[in-house]
């Protein structure tokens, strides 16, 4: 049986998009996220992760995840990240740049979920912002 | 006015954890992502994109060959919804249930960036799953 919930993993996110080529620059995405929020049993976050050279295995709170919120925190240097889904799905390897973010977010939980995580800094450890749940 | 760059696309976003066992909910984390701000030159928005049924693919067009900046939303009630992606020449796919996110971010353009983008609908039962979807190059 899964975990009760005991913590609330809530999201508020908006993204706006404005057009440079008018007169004051208007709005032509305003899009509202609705505050997904998943009701999670456990979680583990870091807001200073440490990737290094060698790579780093984020310590999954269960062997699925299906909050996955991932920000490089370099001012300089990329952050590659190795994500492994659960059965279905196929893995990702792919590099973010400085503030560079990466978001899955499932709150109902019936999607394939992630199984791994691996942060690697480039060229040296490269910090990050890391917060999975459950 | 201003003229470059054409568009800038500002993910406003702050991440709350808070405890639901003890009184009032207070917050365990709360992170502030810093409006992350991508200077683009061309975009793709669709508020309801509908996929197609059988689990088939359907392609998002890409406003250029690479694009840092890719936002899609489940909008099914019920329904996952599959997102496929291509960066670093690997496809991976992930998915979502109903009201799950995918967001790959990267202001800097310095990463892999994602080359190809795909979704689908379940094939069981076979359904149209709508999508919101922001992709910037």
């Amino acid at each position: 049986m899964a975990n009760p919930s005991t913590m609330d993993v809530i999201f508020q996110a908006l993204a706006a998009v404005t057009n440079n080529q008018a007169q004051g620059a208007p709005f032509i995405v305003n899009w509202d996220f609705g505050t997904p929020t998943l009701a999670a049993g456990v979680i583990f976050y870091d807001g200073y992760f440490q990737a290094t050279t060698s790579g780093a295995t984020v310590p999954l709170p269960e062997p699925t995840v299906f909050a996955v919120f991932i920000q490089n925190l370099s001012a300089t240097l990329n952050l590659t990240l190795n994500i492994t889904p659960g059965v279905g799905g196929s893995a990702t390897t792919t590099n973010l740049g400085p503030n560079g973010l990466w978001v899955l977010l499932d709150p109902p939980e019936v999607g394939f979920g992630v199984t791994s995580i691996v942060l690697t800094g480039n060229t040296a450890t490269v910090p990050a912002m890391v917060l999975v749940a459950f | 006015m201003s003229t470059s760059p054409n568009v800038q696309a500002i993910l406003q976003a702050v991440l709350t954890a808070t405890n639901t066992t003890l009184t009032n909910n207070p917050q365990i984390s709360n992170c502030d992502f810093g409006n992350p701000t991508y200077n683009g030159t061309a975009m793709y928005f669709d508020p309801y994109v509908t996929q197609l049924t059988a689990g088939t693919f359907q392609q998002v067009q890409l406003p250029a060959a690479t694009v840092w900046g890719v936002m899609v939303r489940n909008l099914h009630a019920t329904a996952t919804l599959t997102i496929s992606y291509t960066s670093g020449g690997v496809t991976a796919e992930f998915s979502v249930g109903p009201t799950g996110l995918f967001i790959y971010w990267d202001v800097s353009k310095t990463g892999s960036g994602i080359t190809f983008l795909s979704l689908a609908g379940p094939s069981s039962p076979p359904t149209r799953v709508p999508a919101m979807v922001l992709v910037v190059a």
